[in-house]
This record gives structure tokens, sequence and C-alpha cells, in this order.
């Protein structure tokens, strides 16, 4: 109990610094991870992975892709066949493939010239973390087929590997599951992506259709709307198209769902912040 | 800059379509062009020095007047958190230097982009509405720059010509849509698009990143206006309407050619008075905008 406090006390103050810019959080963090290696072996194997996971995300929501691989290697070192694990490190390299290069050529200074010079390196980079991730996510579905989350992941992972029938296969499996277990975060970021992909092979009218049973999932989400709007727009169906926008933006800031377009784009498989409060409430007497 | 506003003999009614509609048989395209020499606008010329080709079909055209259509001015910010402090300020500034050069019948029009898009002031509101909201802008969230375009492209209403300037600082990092799915919707837009950036570092506009930005404003007939600093941006929006100001409306109704698909336009001066700026062309889709 006092290990875990103390690992958990060590990680709240490593964000804290983080979120300051002090440069003290790595060792914060390595004294989590310290405090972590002394517990008995079942401890650990209780707190550790979901440590681990909570940090990770908590770190990929900062775009600090580093930190959060920083956690997850050692953690899947130790337990290899955690789907959980597997799963957030497939979401972290995903989310680097899109975001590093933004994050990082806006703040430094001469960048473009450096990442012109680095663009076909980056693009096998981008590649290989894109079969790494993949490679996850099957694994992890091999150890608990019924993530119906690295299921949709795979999915849009193989669509950006062009492996587009395979990919479609793997969609459509989600939608085809049981209701009771498929979250609408899913069932909408499937439908999202099948929509995605009957688009990009012209088939419009099943991409318009796609995008509508999204909106069904998720009335509120904002990509499945502009997503809609453009293939209406593409149709020639324009007042269609700007209503389908209209009802995308209209609920700017009022919002009762985040559009889980969002938290996938930022590696977010769960909220770290209920994670940390599940482990908290653990060791809280 | 160029706006072909694929217009109808509803040009001049008071209940102008919301959207652009191909029922009837009149349909005119509207060009800005802009002429330059050395640097400097080409005054007095008229329709016989322009020659005009659609689809390589060369067209009748005729000199529009400025004060037969009103302008359409989006504004399309970048409200993300990566924009703030003296950025924003000196965006703020420059906007309302924006609002201040449109005439009273000139319609204005605000979008705001982070990750989440909002029609923050619709076309119709006076313009102190738009100036009100912009200066009640907070920051804040990622970056969703291609549907922040898109939305603002969709916006304008057709009975006037519409300039549409993106100010962003970023690169994208949560767009749904990507650069060539927005480029198309700009060409088939009757929008001129302008971006409005800040270089803080060397060699800014010509990170890969960034290119689209230049080809979507290129496709439309507008430019990026690169600030050397963010102070000088009030002078960049005023550059942009006055620039608009100055251009050429032509208009002409296409002959000769097949109206649906991808009209490439051609526009030359003629006796090399100037180098012309205009769009590289417009779209119909099958079967028209319905």
């Amino acid at each position: 109990m006092t290990l875990k406090a103390a690992v958990l006390l060590h990680t709240d103050r490593a964000f804290r610094l983080f979120d300051r810019g002090d440069g003290g959080a790595p060792l914060e963090m390595q004294a989590a991870s310290q405090l972590l290696s002394l517990m008995d072996a079942s401890a650990e194997q209780a707190f550790g992975p979901r440590w681990a996971r909570a940090a990770a995300l908590e770190f990929s929501r900062h775009g600090k892709w580093d930190g959060a691989l920083g956690v997850l290697d050692p953690a899947l070192e130790d337990h290899p066949d955690d789907p959980l694990l597997l799963l957030a490190r497939g979401a972290v390299l995903e989310s680097l493939c899109r975001l590093d290069h933004a994050l990082r050529v806006d703040r430094r200074e001469g960048a473009w010239a450096q990442a012109r010079a680095r663009k076909p390196a980056e693009s096998g980079q981008k590649r290989a973390r894109l079969e790494r991730a993949e490679s996850h996510y099957r694994q992890a579905l091999a150890l608990r087929k019924d993530l119906l989350h690295a299921r949709v992941r795979l999915g849009r992972v193989l669509q950006l590997l062009d492996q587009t029938g395979e990919s479609i296969r793997e969609l459509e499996a989600v939608v085809a599951s049981d209701p009771a277990l498929l979250e609408a975060r899913d069932a909408y970021l499937a439908r999202l992506f099948l929509g995605y992909a009957h688009e990009h092979a012209g088939a419009l009218d099943q991409a318009v259709s796609e995008y509508e049973r999204a909106l069904g999932a998720v009335p509120d989400g904002q990509a499945a709307a502009v997503a809609l709007s453009h293939a209406l727009h593409r149709e020639g169906r324009w007042p269609a198209s700007l209503e389908s926008l209209q009802r995308g933006v209209v609920r700017a800031g009022q919002r009762l769902v985040l559009d889980p377009w969002w938290p996938y784009v930022a590696g977010q498989i769960e909220d770290p912040a209920e994670l940390f409060e599940e482990l908290r409430a653990e060791v809280t007497p | 800059v160029t706006a072909p506003l694929l217009m109808l003999a509803a040009l001049a009614s008071p209940q102008a379509p919301a959207q652009p509609t191909f029922g009837v048989s009149v349909e005119n395209v509207y060009l800005d062009v802009f002429v330059v020499r050395e640097g400097v606008s080409v005054p007095n010329l008229s329709a016989a020095d322009f020659e005009v080709r659609d689809q390589g079909v060369r067209q009748d055209v005729r000199l529009a007047q400025h004060e037969d259509l009103p302008l359409t001015a989006v504004l399309v910010f970048d409200a993300s958190s990566s924009l703030s402090g003296q950025r924003l300020k000196d965006l703020q500034a420059a906007s309302r230097a924006l609002l201040a050069g449109l005439r009273e019948r000139d319609e204005a029009a605000l979008v705001g982009f982070s990750h989440e898009l909002s029609v923050m002031v619709p076309q119709g509101a006076h313009h102190s509405t738009v100036r009100q909201a912009i200066d009640a802008i907070t920051p804040g969230g990622a970056t969703a720059v291609w549907d922040g375009l898109y939305t603002g492209l969709k916006l304008p209403r057709s009975r006037g010509r519409a300039l549409v300037v993106l100010f962003t600082d970023g690169e994208d990092n949560m767009s749904w849509l990507s650069p060539d799915q927005v480029q198309r919707v700009a060409e088939e837009s009757n929008a001129i698009v302008h971006v409005v950036t800040i270089a803080d570092v060397p060699g800014f506009m010509e990170a890969p990143a960034r290119k689209p930005l230049r080809r979507v404003a290129d496709a439309t007939g507008g430019k990026v206006w690169v600030a050397g600093s963010s102070s000088d941006l009030q002078a960049t929006f005023l550059r942009i309407l006055s620039e608009m100001q100055s251009a050429y409306l032509l208009t002409y109704e296409p002959t000769g050619v097949k109206r649906e698909g991808w009209h490439r336009i051609e526009v030359k001066v003629k006796g090399g008075r100037g180098k012309v700026r205009t769009r590289s062309g417009y779209f119909i889709p099958p079967g028209g905008p319905r």
C-alpha cells in the first residue's frame, strides 16, 4: 500500500513539474519506477501495468511520446502478454506518425531544411511505426479477441498501410459485434473509417451511409459531420452538404460527448485521469 | 484574385439563393483578375484588353463593376493553443482593420477552429458583431486547419464575391479532411483564399506540411502572406482588401464548352501589358450543384 502510494505521489509530482516545464520531472518519474521495482511480484503484477498505462496515456495527452514509450517499454518487458499495454503502445506509435512531425517543426528553428533532408527516411520510419502498431494490435487481439478498440485501430492502421480489403473486413467485424459489447466510441470510429474506405474507392453512396451511421452512434461527432458534408458535396448535393456541416459545428462548446476522433488522434485509448483515480482509490484508506 | 461566381439571372435579385444553383439557362462566370507590372497594379484596362479562354475556347468577356457585387469576407481563425499572447492581439488588431475596410454592403462572417469548429458569426451579421467575436477569442486545443478552411469555404452564399482569409500559425494535427480534399472544394467554390501566417523562423512556408496551403491559395487566385512579424499583420490584411478592390472583375457566359466538370481558365492581357493572376479554373459537378 505504502509503495503504491509513493509511486503515485512521485508520478503526480512529475506531471505537475512537466506542466510547469520544470526539468526535475524525469527524476520524479525515475523515482516512481524504482519504487515500483521494489514491490513484490504479485503486487507489481496487479498495479504495475495499470500504472504504466495511465502514465503513458498522460504523457501522450501532453504530446510527450518519448515519455509514453519510456514507461510502456519496460512495462511490456515485464508484462509482454498484457493486451492493454500492447494496445496503448500501438496507439502511441500511431499518434507519433501523425503528430510528431507537426509538433517538432513548430518548435525548432530551421527545422524545415532538416525535414526536407529527412523526408525519405521519415516516410520509411512512418511505415515501420504503423507496421509495429499493427503487430501490437494483432497481439492484443490474440490475447483478448473482445478488445474491440484494438480491432478498430487495426482496421485504421491497415487502411493507412493501403491494405484496404483487410481493413474493411476488420472494421466490418467491429460493427457486426454484439451490440451489448460495442461501445458507441468504437462503433463511431469503425463507421467513420469504413466511410473513408468507401469514399476513397469512389463509392460515395456507401460512404454517405457509413458516415450517417457514425452520427447515429455519436450524434455530436464533428469529424463524421464534416466527412458526411464532404461526401455529399462530392455527390453534388450541396444543400445537404451544408446542412450536415452546420449540424456538426452548431454544437461547438456544448458537446455532451467529445468527438471520439479527437482522443483517437491523440492516442487516448482511455482517460488517464480516470485510471489514476482508480489507482488512487486503492491506496486511500 | 478571382472568383468564378457561377451565378444566375438572380444576380440582382434581393432574394439571392443560399447556394449556387444551375437550374436556369443563364450562367455567368465571374473572375477577379489582378494585373501587375513591376509590382504595381496596372490601371485603366478595358474588357477588350483581356483574352479569356475556358477549356481553350475563347470567351466573350465584359468588365463588371465591383459595385455590382458585394464582397463576402469569411475570416477563418486558428484559435488553437499555439495562438496566444501578442500574436493573438496583433491578429485581432489586423482583423479589425480588415473589417473597417469593408463597405457597408459587404458581408462578413467568422469561423473559428481549434480541434473544434465553430461558426462564431454567420454571414449577414453586422460587422461590429464580427469584431466583438474576434476580440472574445480564447485560444486553446489542437489544430484542424483543413476542416476549418473547409467550413469557411462552404459558408459564403453565392450572391457576392467571396474572400476567405485563413489565419494560421501552425500545422494541422486534427483535421478529418485532407489538404487535397479541401483544395478540390476550394477550386469548386467561388471563393478566393488568402492565407495569412506568421513566420517566426526562416523558411517557415517551405516546410513540406505547409505547401498545401500555398497550393490552395494559388488555385483560387489568392496568395500566402507571410508577415515577417506579427506586427505586420495589420498592413497585410489591408493589402489583401486593397488588392481585392483593385482587381478587374471580368464576366462571361461560357459558350462552346461542356457544362459539367473541370473548366480550365486562361487569362491574358493583350500586348504584354502586365502579368495576370487569377484562379486556375472552376468545377461543376455532374448534374450541377443541387
